[in-house]
C-alpha cells in the first residue's frame, strides 16, 4: 500500500477502535502488529518485543510510579485537611472565599502529586462539603474541583510532563520549568473569574456562616496556619526545589517525595498497614494502566512513523495550511481538543506528540513553547465532556446531592478560561519560556 | 464448560495472588532509591546496582498485571463514551470477542520470539549496560514471555465468554 492509502486506513481503524469502547493500549498495539506483518511478516516483530521491553527497562519512566504514590500517600496523610481549615477561616468570609480558597488548596497539592485523581478526590473529601454547607451554587462549586484538581497534570511534578518529554525527547528539568508560570496563570484565572462572579452574585458563592467565623481565636489561629503550611512546603522543596538546582533528577526526587509523603502520613499518625496497601494497589494500577498505553502507542508510533505516516501528516497539514505558522498552530490546537472530548491526555499526548513534534520543529517553533502549547490544551482534555476525567473522579467521590448534569454544566466556564489562558501562552512565549531561561539560561 | 470454568478459575486466584505480592515491591523501590541518594550525596560513594535494581521492582510487577487488569476491565479506555450509546448485550460481546482476539494476536505473535529472544540472551550471557554493575539481562527479559503466556490464557478466555454470551443471544 502507498504510504497516504496506508496512514487513512490506520487513522479510521484507530478511530472505530477507541470509539467502539475497546482498551486504547489493544487498539494501538493490534494495528502495529497487524499492519507490521502485512508489510514486513515476521520481521517487524522485534520492533514490537523492543517497544514492551523498553519501557519495562526505562529508567526514567520509574519516576510515574513514585508520583502516583506520592498523591496516594499525601491523600492518605492529612495534610490537605488542615491546610484546608485554616485557609477556610482566612478566607471564608469572603464573598467566593471559600471557592478561591478551594483553587489555592488545588494548586498547593498540584504542587505535590503528579496525578490528578490524589487531589480530586481530596478537594471533592474536603473543598466540595464545605462550599456546599455554605450554600454555594453546585455547577460552580464541582467546576472549581475539577478545574483546580486537573492543574496536577501541569504543574510538576506531572506525569503528563515526563511521558511529554519522553516521547518528543525535550528535558523533563525544562519541562518542569516551563509549566510553572502557565500553570499558575491558569491558578490565577479561576481566582480572578470566581471572586468576580461572587462579587457580582453572593448567591452563587457565599460567605461562610457568621457563628463559624466569630468562633475563631486569632492568635493559635495564626501559629496553626503556619504549621499548616509547612509539610507542602517541605515536600514541594523536596521534590521541586532538588530539581530546578539541579542537585536531583527527575526520578530521584520522585523518589524522595515519595518517600517524604511517607513520612508525613507517619508524623500525621495515619500510616496503617491498610493504607500501606490501599497506596501501593492504587499506584500499581494507576501506572501499570498507563505504561501499558506507552507500550501500545509506542509499537503503534515505530511502525507508523516507520511506514512513512509522520510525512504524510506533514504534507497534509502543510497542503491545508498553505505553509502558514498559524494555521498551523490552530489546526493542531483543534486536532488536540476534539480528541480530548473522547480520549484522555495519555492516548492523544502518546500519538499525537511523536507526529507533531517534528512538524513543529521544521517551522522553527521553540520546543519547550509547543510543549506547553500541547500540554495546556490536553489538561482541558480532563474537562470536555463527553469523556472527561476529572469528572468521573469526581463524581466517585462527591456526595449524592450533587449530579452529573451540575458538574457538565459547572466545567464551561473553565475550559473557557483554560482556552482564555492558552491563547495567552500563544501571544506570549515568554510566559512559558522566563523561568527555563532563569534557572538554565539557555 | 464446568473444567474450563474452575481452571480459569484458578488461573484469576493466581493472577490475584501474584497482584498481592507484588504490589508491596513500591515500598523496596522507594527504600532502595533513597538509599542511593543518601548514599551518593552524604557519604559520597554512589551505588551503582540501584539503577537496573529499581528498573525490577518496577517493570516486573507491572509486567505481571498487566493481562489480570484486563480481566478486571480496568485498562484506559473510552468505554464511558460507548455506554451513552446503550449498547445491546450481544453488540457488546461482539465488541469484546473481536479485542479479545486481538489480544490473542498479539500473544500469539509475539510469545515464541520472545522466548528466543530470553534464550539468546541466556546463551550470549548478555549484561546490562546501564551502569558499571552490569548484571545478566536474561532474567528480566523472561519476564516478556510469562506476560504474553498470561495475556494469551486472558484472550482466550474472553473469546470464550463472548462466544457464550453469542451463543446465547441467539437461542432466546
Amino acid at each position: 500500500m502507498s504510504p497516504g492509502l496506508l496512514t487513512a486506513v490506520m487513522f479510521i481503524a484507530l478511530l472505530l477502535g477507541i470509539g467502539s469502547g475497546m482498551p486504547v493500549a489493544s487498539v494501538l498495539a493490534g494495528l502495529a502488529l497487524f499492519t507490521g506483518l502485512a508489510e514486513w511478516g515476521m520481521r517487524s516483530i522485534p520492533i514490537l518485543l523492543s517497544a514492551i521491553f523498553g519501557v519495562m527497562n526505562s529508567d526514567v519512566l520509574i519516576a510515574l510510579p513514585l508520583f502516583v504514590f506520592m498523591g496516594c500517600m499525601m491523600e492518605a496523610s492529612g495534610v490537605a485537611d488542615r491546610l484546608f481549615m485554616n485557609l477556610r477561616v482566612l478566607l471564608g468570609s469572603m464573598r467566593g472565599g471559600l471557592g478561591i480558597v478551594a483553587i489555592v488548596l488545588a494548586t498547593v497539592l498540584a504542587a505535590t502529586t503528579g496525578i490528578i485523581g490524589a487531589s480530586i478526590v481530596m478537594m471533592a473529601s474536603l473543598a466540595l462539603p464545605s462550599m456546599l454547607k455554605a450554600g454555594y451554587n453546585k455547577p460552580l462549586a464541582t467546576g472549581i474541583i475539577c478545574a483546580g484538581g486537573s492543574l496536577g497534570i501541569l504543574i510538576p511534578p506531572s506525569n503528563m510532563l515526563i511521558i511529554y518529554g519522553l516521547s518528543a525527547g525535550v528535558s523533563i528539568v525544562s519541562l518542569f520549568a516551563a509549566a510553572v508560570v502557565p500553570g499558575l496563570l491558569l491558578s490565577f484565572l479561576y481566582i480572578v473569574y470566581v471572586g468576580i462572579r461572587c462579587y457580582r452574585n453572593p448567591e452563587l458563592g457565599p460567605p461562610m456562616p457568621l457563628e463559624e467565623r466569630q468562633a475563631i481565636k486569632w492568635l493559635p489561629f495564626i501559629l496553626d496556619l503556619l504549621t499548616s503550611l509547612l509539610p507542602p512546603v517541605f515536600l514541594i522543596m523536596a521534590v521541586l526545589g532538588t530539581i530546578f538546582l539541579g542537585i536531583a533528577a527527575p526520578v530521584e526526587a520522585a523518589a524522595a517525595g515519595a518517600f517524604g509523603a511517607t513520612l508525613l502520613t507517619i508524623m500525621g499518625r495515619k500510616l496503617t498497614m491498610g493504607v500501606m496497601k490501599k497506596a501501593a494497589k492504587h499506584t500499581l494500577e494507576i501506572s501499570s494502566t498507563i505504561l501499558w498505553l506507552v507500550v501500545g502507542a509506542s509499537m503503534f508510533t515505530s511502525i507508523f512513523l516507520t511506514l512513512g505516516g509522520g510525512n504524510v501528516v506533514r504534507d497534509v497539514m502543510l497542503s491545508i495550511s498553505g505553509g502558514s505558522p498559524a494555521v498551523v498552530i490552530a489546526i493542531m490546537m483543534l486536532i488536540l481538543f476534539v480528541l480530548g472530548k473522547l480520549i484522555c491526555w495519555v492516548g492523544i499526548l502518546l500519538i499525537a506528540v511523536p507526529i507533531f513534534t517534528p512538524i513543529a520543529s521544521s517551522l522553527g517553533f521553540d520546543p519547550l513553547w509547543f510543549a506547553l502549547l500541547v500540554c495546556v490544551n490536553l489538561q482541558m482534555s480532563l474537562l470536555t465532556p463527553p469523556f472527561a476525567y476529572s469528572i468521573f473522579y469526581l463524581k466517585q467521590a462527591a456526595p449524592p446531592e450533587v449530579t452529573l448534569g451540575d458538574m457538565y454544566r459547572g466545567v464551561w466556564p473553565f475550559i473557557a478560561l483554560q482556552a482564555l489562558g492558552l491563547l495567552l501562552i500563544i501571544i506570549f512565549p515568554d510566559l512559558v519560556l522566563w523561568l527555563p531561561g532563569l534557572l538554565f539560561q539557555r | 464448560m464446568e473444567e474450563k470454568n474452575s481452571a480459569f478459575r484458578a488461573l484469576n486466584t493466581l493472577q490475584e495472588r501474584i497482584e498481592a505480592w507484588v504490589l508491596w515491591l513500591i515500598y523496596p523501590l522507594i527504600a532502595v532509591m533513597v538509599t542511593e541518594i543518601i548514599a551518593r550525596y552524604v557519604f559520597v560513594s554512589p551505588l551503582p546496582w540501584v539503577r537496573d535494581v529499581s528498573t525490577w521492582l518496577f517493570g516486573v510487577p507491572f509486567m505481571l498485571v498487566v493481562a489480570y487488569y484486563y480481566g478486571k476491565r480496568m485498562h484506559i479506555s473510552a468505554d464511558d463514551l460507548v455506554y451513552t450509546f446503550r449498547l445491546t448485550d450481544s453488540q457488546r460481546a461482539t465488541i469484546d470477542l473481536v479485542h479479545n482476539v486481538i489480544l490473542l494476536s498479539i500473544a500469539g505473535f509475539l510469545f515464541w520470539p520472545s522466548v528466543q529472544s530470553t534464550v539468546r540472551s541466556f546463551n550470549m550471557q548478555e549484561l546490562s549496560i546501564m551502569t558499571t554493575w552490569r548484571p545478566l539481562l536474561w532474567p528480566f527479559r523472561a519476564v516478556i514471555p510469562v506476560m504474553l503466556l498470561l495475556l494469551g490464557l486472558q484472550g482466550l478466555r474472553g473469546i470464550l465468554e463472548a462466544v457464550a454470551i453469542l451463543s446465547k443471544g441467539e437461542q432466546a
